[in-house]
């Protein structure tokens, strides 16, 4: 549970409440702090309905926070920073359905100014990269929910992000794709040398996944706990969840998960 | 370069295109409904009369009749024909408007083109039968409806106990036939092609005739304003208008006139040699027309006095 | 395609496959509209004919084919019908513009929202007929005064749906715009309008056939030309063949528009349309 000091993107006591002046208040997140270190994969793990979107809108600077800041690099986000972009959870609303798989990856090229064969190569190129290429012309909706995550990617990592925020990514496909997605995605990290904010409430993803994984309690949110996977990489697949650690983990972490539930449910 | 020369002739060419426009651009736009009431208006297009005065007539019809005054205000045509009930409630209402010359007036004529049409065998004969029946007409607070009202009154009946339903003339046979109405104020054509058709229809009175002889159902009316500006233009127009009326009325059986009605009307020749045209007027009669605004007054149209000779033409009464 | 579909799905209650055979397929064909307008057709013909029917304004079917083949013939409809058509295509584009950029501006922008819709909101609910006359003071009674009266029939259903449009759109869209750091009006030309085209031509149909229905009605009231003017005439002329003949040609137009516009539609939204069949 190690925490560091300078990190390369700060989450610094990020509150949010929503409503308030007529209606009741909702504190959704309060006081979260986290940092995270250049080209980590840190995942948040957090039971559904405990503001862990919220908290990735707003460190992607699609929303405001009620207190607090995040840093990128040294400096406070405020609007969606460059160097930053967002994954959703609802690819099939995300992507164009008027556009061509080709023409969706296309539209982070076309306001800079590039020739139409330079934005034909780019998007050949990062369709490649997710096993897409054959699939240029095809229009999202023709394609499974995997593969048009695939393609929501590919138009991620055309717009060269350093960092990628991960909402929910592989929640809606089904589970042996989603095997693959995780696959992909870590490869894709790699090689890119990316830092990686993962938002699930699959254990084993986060596990399987994150360098490090910090636990949300239920609204109002805070961070319960931050742990290392301490797993060794490259993962794989199957291998690595068959380590020990593996196993370990994640028993604590569903232990830890359940226990709070019921706790929640006495009390109620 | 600008030289003398080139500002000499630009300055001729301006002035004789001035003249020239001064010379052709006395355009009169009128506004008129396509019944043969205003075939003198065409008559005078026809034989050339305006083109003599040096005017250039634009006609526009309106058969909905909304246009009208409001359109005349608007200053969307100069001169348009309208029946007197409706000049003189815009009068009322504040428009300032001026008659130009005269339009229509129900001569004494033994052969009708309008009136109060019923079914055949219904026993509809006076105003009297008409008590807790419908009658219909083309508009309420009209020409047609005032007369409707004043011969029911004239025959004996109550007019306030008669039921007046608002039907397009074009409609008035089929509603009498459907006997969604029991009488209609007809006009030609449907007049005639009603009362041709003895087996269905019956013709029960001429209730402009009976209720005011001689009078003086439409006329030409500009906006006082066009009047004070166009004086020279609207005597022009008169005078070939005039024209146009002589010809009308020395010529009603001349197939020609049947082409220039048939032209602007757009019946066919023979439905138009069927309808007894009656001759129209040159002159405009004010005290047959302070009768009129009697009886509108008389029936609750217009409550004050409307001074009429100041709101005619001089023109006209000559 | 909704009769032949309550059609098809009418065959399951029909025992008989012979007759599920012959229903079903002539429902499939849109034969099955034309007959049903023909024998509409011939009891006309046959109602005035036989004298089911009596009135100058009820002429024989064929009477009026003979009118519309002559006035065809001679250019007289094809001026009138071109006259209205131009009318209405200036008001339909006027009020369509219009609607749309209303629309946008009104479903993105709050403050110009509270402002402006409660105006629009009650032109909404005014019929055109009641404000013709006041129009008429200040537009006269030319073709100003038709292509406005058109445009603000058509106004109200452009607007409305281009601004339900933008407002039931997706948030992950615009969300989408803004993680990938598109300008404003990116944002407005890649994003906005292309999702809210379906809304926008749901509202631009509807105003296709009231753009007809407003230059006809604003022919009635005054004017030389088109066929408003030429049906009040026609009536006053005792002329009910030519009337109808009118009118046949302008349910012709309406109908050939209507089928230029679903064509037009379809092109444009050929993905909207195979993403809803898939």
């Amino acid at each position: 549970m190690t925490e560091a000091t300078a990190g390369y993107l700060s989450i610094r006591d990020v509150n949010k409440v929503y409503g308030g002046q007529h209606g009741e208040a909702t504190t959704a997140l309060k006081s979260i702090t986290l940092e995270v270190k250049q080209g980590e994969f840190l995942a948040i793990l957090g039971p559904s309905g405990c503001g862990k979107s919220t908290l990735l809108q707003i460190v992607a600077g699609l929303i405001n926070s009620t207190a607090g800041e995040v840093v990128l690099n040294g400096k406070a986000v405020t609007a969606p920073p460059p160097e930053m972009v967002y994954l959703f959870q609802q690819y099939s609303k995300s992507l164009l359905p008027w556009r061509t798989v080709e023409q969706n990856v296309a539209l982070v090229f076309e306001s800079r100014g590039m020739k139409k064969r330079e934005i034909e190569e780019r998007c050949g190129e990062y369709l490649g990269m997710v096993g897409l290429a054959g699939f240029r012309k095809h229009y999202p909706w023709q394609l499974s929910g995997g593969m048009q995550q695939r393609v929501a990617i590919a138009r991620a990592l055309a717009a060269q992000p350093r960092v990628l925020l991960l909402d929910e990514p592989f929640s809606a496909v089904d589970a042996l794709t989603r095997i693959e997605l995780q696959s992909l995605v870590l490869d894709l990290w790699a090689r890119q040398g990316l830092t990686i904010l993962l938002i699930t409430h699959d254990v084993d993803e986060a596990v399987f996944m994150a360098d490090r994984i910090a636990v949300l309690s239920s609204r109002p949110s805070t961070v319960e706990m931050v742990v290392d996977t301490d797993l060794p990489r490259p993962r794989d697949a199957m291998g690595t969840r068959e380590l020990p650690r593996f196993l370990q983990l994640r028993h604590e972490l569903v232990e830890h998960l359940l226990h709070r539930q019921n706790a929640g449910r006495v009390d109620a | 370069m600008f030289s003398m020369r080139n500002l000499s002739r630009v300055l001729l060419t301006a002035a004789f295109a001035a003249l020239a426009t001064a010379a052709s651009a006395q355009t009169v736009r009128v506004n008129y409904i396509p019944i043969t009431d205003v075939t003198p208006l065409f008559v005078a297009i026809d034989k050339g009369y305006f083109k003599d005065e040096g005017l250039t007539i634009v006609p526009t019809p309106s058969t909905g009749g909304a246009a009208g005054v409001p359109g005349l205000m608007a200053g969307a045509f100069d001169v348009m024909y309208g029946n007197v009930v409706s000049t003189m409630l815009a009068q009322q209402q504040g428009f300032k408007l001026e008659v130009v010359s005269a339009g229509t007036k129900q001569f004494d004529n033994p052969a009708n083109t309008n009136g109060m049409v019923a079914r055949k065998g219904e026993g509809i004969r006076t105003g009297k039968d008409l008590e807790g029946k419908t009658v219909a007409v083309n508009t309420r607070n009209g020409i047609i409806w005032l007369f409707a009202r004043a011969w029911i009154a004239k025959s004996g009946g109550d007019a306030t106990k008669v039921t007046f339903k608002e039907v397009p003339f074009p409609q008035m046979p089929d509603a009498l036939r459907g006997k969604q109405i029991d009488a209609a104020f007809m006009v030609n054509p449907f007049f005639n092609a009603s009362v041709t058709d003895p087996n269905t229809f019956e013709f029960v009175a001429a209730p402009y005739r009976e209720v005011q002889p001689d009078v003086e159902v439409g006329h030409y009316i500009s906006t006082q304003e066009y009047f004070a500006k166009n004086k020279e233009t609207l005597a022009k127009y008169n005078r070939a208008f005039r024209k146009g009326v002589q010809w009308y009325n020395a010529n009603l059986k001349d197939p020609d006139l049947i082409r220039i009605i048939s032209g602007f009307t757009k019946m066919q020749p023979e439905l138009v040699a069927k309808l007894n045209l009656q001759i129209l007027p040159e002159i405009v009669n004010l005290d047959s027309v302070a009768t009129t605004v009697k009886l509108m007054k008389d029936n609750g149209l217009v409550t004050s006095d409307i001074d009429l000779a100041a709101m005619t033409a001089p023109d006209a009464l000559k | 395609m909704s009769i032949a579909a309550s059609l098809t799905s009418g065959e399951l209650t029909v025992k008989s496959p012979v007759r599920r055979k012959l229903f079903g397929d002539l429902a499939r064909t849109r034969l099955s509209g034309a007959i049903l307008i023909a024998l509409l057709l011939l009891l006309w013909e046959v109602s005035a004919a036989r004298g089911w029917i009596v009135s100058d304004n009820w002429p024989r079917f064929s009477a009026v084919l003979v009118a519309a083949y002559r006035g065809l013939l001679s250019g007289e409809l094809a001026e009138i019908l071109g006259s209205t058509l131009y009318r209405m295509l200036a008001g339909y584009a006027a009020g369509c513009i219009l609607g749309v950029l209303f629309g946008l501006v009104l479903g993105s922008n709050r403050v110009l929202d509270w402002i402006i819709r409660p105006l629009i909101e009650i032109q909404r609910t005014l019929p055109s007929p009641a404000i013709i006359p006041p129009l008429i003071l200040f537009l006269g009674v030319d073709d100003t005064l038709k292509i406005f009266i058109i445009m603000l029939a058509v106004f109200p259903p452009v607007f409305v749906n281009t601004y339900g449009g933008v407002r039931g759109l997706d948030e992950t869209l615009l969300l989408t715009a803004k993680t990938f750091g598109l300008s404003r009006f990116d944002t407005l030309r890649k994003i906005v309008l292309p999702a809210t085209l379906p809304a926008m031509t749901a509202g631009m149909r509807i105003a296709l056939s009231l753009a007809l229905i407003m230059a006809v009605i604003g022919e009635m009231i005054s004017g030389a030309s088109g066929v408003g003017n030429y049906l009040m005439s026609m009536q006053y002329a005792m002329r009910a063949d030519s009337m109808y003949a009118a009118v046949i040609c302008l349910a012709a137009s309406g109908y050939i528009l209507n089928r230029v516009f679903l064509r037009l539609e379809r092109a444009a939204l050929h993905w909207h349309h195979s993403m809803q069949a898939e």
